[in-house]
């Protein structure tokens, strides 16, 4: 909302409370010195409110702290706060980035727990990383091992199938593979026996032959006791002999023509497939080609006796050397690229750095998080003697304070009698005992001062009962009162053996010229009268004027009862001391 | 010109500030509320801070030559 000026100036009306007129009047002198210090180059300050100044051409109104203050008081108590995640982690990120990922991620985990896995993770992709260039040098071998099968494949197939025309394709081709393993099934379903017979005299096991005959009616079965196969001969050198391996290439074929059984049906020679299978190198070829086909389902297989052996191979070589299934299925060309280019050449290329670094990290973090946790429960125990000590003390300091506290409220109240604790009128005094007959003194012609008596005596504060005195040693002891009836009384004068007998007090004046006054004229009266000087904590000395001296408390009551007008104004008896 | 009288004027103007309403003088000028809300300002040394937010007066002068 916007106010304009007779509206700024009916509100300063009702601020200031006065007149309109006064108030336009001092509004018009105000802005006029206003501008004449403006005009002057100088600045005008209105107190509690704010500087008028001048900049140039520009007119600045600078605002006082406490205008302020109480302009932004709703936001009182919000200050500025540091956000974190700021530039800080900012600053953080390149580092992590440039220098070492590895690094970045190790120190972002600050857990022991975490750090072992980051570095398997690292670890695994370093594998990962190594694995994969193996797997592309592996499939570039096996590429090269697989053109190199084929021309061997090829060759047998030409040396034996001269009459056949058809024989030099490759493998991958359905028309001759039809052909080849038309022949084969030919051959295997006309002459079993003779097969048998053959594959008898070449190898000293026949139930393996048998169990790869039987193979024939799955192919993927077949596929994969060929893959296992070769990694027997790859993993196990020793377990493996040659006479293995025309017994697994029978398989083969016997595979190759199961595949093909309703394709073709062409007859071709018996024994050209199982000598042109006895050469190593188409062994290899076998496998390869067998190799990708049987990556589709290379676990299938359950009928051989070999396939535990085969697992206890696999598990060991995976645990020398964690790679993909794919991977085992290369393992014939791996045979060749473990002679060629051995792994562990890869290894000693790759991992030991990647290994060390990350291990080395591992273990200096995790030596360093191991002292840390010595050093902190160190500090923990130093926190804890601590935190057991300051009790202690405060225990002690507190025992400590009530002791001395008791110890002070005792000497105050004069249970204990402590110089400069406990006020005087708490000193214990011996009392004397109220039965105490009345000493008789020799009754002197003259007054005895007021002074004197003063002296003698000590505060009270409860007018009725009798307090305790200080025994007067009497050194003339004289005869009782009833010996000398002067003694004691109301009336006469002053004698000084009824100093140790009770008297009727009457004021206790805090001015001495009042006490005088009191004195002289109760004496004019008739009384024996006396003042004595009392110390009082409250009023400082404390002038008692008291009349008559008695034998004994009764007898003075009895007297204030037989003068009950004389005393009615307030009194208390007290013993003379 | 009392001490009352200007100690009202400070006063007067002060509510109106807080109120967000503005007022203008004739021969002085107009005084006006203006809000800054809260905002992140980055400090020399990199820390971002958040700084509250904050009322002010604006005031325009009507002596400017």
């Amino acid at each position: 909302m916007h106010l304009d000026h007779p509206k700024f100036v009916d509100l300063l009306v009702e601020n200031s409370g006065q007149d309109r007129e006064k108030v336009e009047k001092q509004l018009a002198e105000l802005i006029n010195d206003i501008k004449s210090a403006l005009a002057e180059d100088e600045a005008y300050e209105i107190e509690g409110f704010g500087i008028f100044s001048k900049l140039g051409n520009n007119v600045m109104f600078i605002p006082s702290e406490g205008l302020e203050t109480e302009i932004n008081y709703k936001y009182v108590g919000m200050e500025p706060i540091e956000i974190p995640g700021g530039a800080e982690e900012k600053e953080d990120e390149p580092q992590t980035m440039d220098d070492n990922p590895i690094a970045g991620i190790m120190d972002a985990t600050g857990d022991e727990v975490n750090e072992d896995p980051f570095a398997e993770l690292l670890n695994l992709d370093d594998d990962d990383e190594e694995s994969q260039e193996e797997i592309e040098e592996v499939e570039e071998a096996v590429e090269e091992v697989i053109d190199s099968e084929n021309e061997q494949n090829e060759d047998p197939f030409a040396f034996e199938e001269e009459d056949e025309s058809e024989t030099e394709t490759p493998l991958e081709e359905e028309s001759l593979e039809s052909d080849i393993t038309a022949a084969l099934e030919s051959e295997l379903q006309d002459d079993d026996e003779a097969l048998e017979d053959d594959l008898s005299s070449l190898f000293d096991e026949g139930d393996e032959t048998e169990e790869g005959v039987d193979t024939l009616s799955s192919d993927e079965d077949l596929l994969g006791d060929e893959v296992f196969g070769a990694d027997e001969e790859t993993v196990e050198e020793e377990l493996v002999s040659e006479s293995f391996e025309p017994e697994e290439e029978t398989a083969e074929l016997e595979e190759l023509t199961s595949e093909e059984e309703e394709v073709v049906a062409s007859p071709g020679p018996k024994e050209w497939g199982i000598e042109a299978h006895k050469e190593e190198g188409q062994e290899n070829a076998f496998g390869g080609l067998l190799g990708d086909l049987g990556d589709a389902e290379p676990e299938e297989e359950t009928t051989s006796d070999e396939v535990p052996d085969e697992e206890e191979i696999d598990f060991s070589a995976l645990e020398d050397k964690p790679l993909s299934e794919e991977d085992e299925d290369f393992d014939d060309p791996f045979a060749q690229l473990e002679d060629d280019e051995p792994e562990t050449a890869l290894n000693d290329d790759f991992v030991p750095i990647v290994t060390n670094v990350s291990k080395d990290k591992a273990g200096e973090k995790e030596e360093e998080k191991s002292k840390q946790k010595d050093k902190k429960p160190k500090k923990e125990k130093k926190t804890k003697k601590k935190k057991e000590g300051s009790p202690a003390l405060l225990y002690v300091l507190l025992f400590v304070v009530v002791i001395a506290g008791g110890g002070y409220l005792l000497a105050y109240f004069g249970v204990v009698n402590i110089d400069g604790i406990t006020p005087p009128k708490y000193k214990p005094q011996p009392q004397v005992a109220q039965n105490v007959p009345p000493v008789q003194q020799p009754v002197p012609q003259t007054q005895v001062p007021p002074a004197e008596n003063s002296q003698s005596e000590t505060e009270t504060t409860t007018p009725d009962t009798p307090q305790p005195r200080e025994v007067v040693p009497d050194q003339n002891p004289v005869s009782p009162a009833e010996d000398n009836p002067d003694t004691y009384g109301l009336m006469g004068s002053l004698s000084q053996a009824g100093n140790s007998g009770y008297t009727i007090v009457l004021y206790s004046l805090s001015r001495k010229a009042g006490a005088d006054e009191q004195l002289t004229r109760l004496r004019n009266q008739g009384f024996r009268t006396m003042v004595a000087e009392v110390p009082s904590s409250q009023y400082g000395v404390l002038y008692r004027v008291s009349v008559g001296q008695f034998e004994s408390l009764v007898s003075a009551a009895a007297t204030v009862e037989e003068n009950k007008d004389f005393f009615k104004g307030g009194y208390f008896i007290k013993k003379i001391q | 010109m009392t001490k009352d009288f200007l100690k009202a004027f400070g006063i007067t103007i002060r509510d109106q500030i807080i109120m967000k309403n503005s007022m203008e003088i004739d021969g002085l000028g107009v005084f006006k509320a203006e809000h800054t809300s809260q905002r992140q300002e980055k400090r020399a040394d990199g820390v971002y801070i958040m700084l509250p937010p904050k009322d002010s007066i604006e005031f325009k002068s009507a002596l400017e030559d």
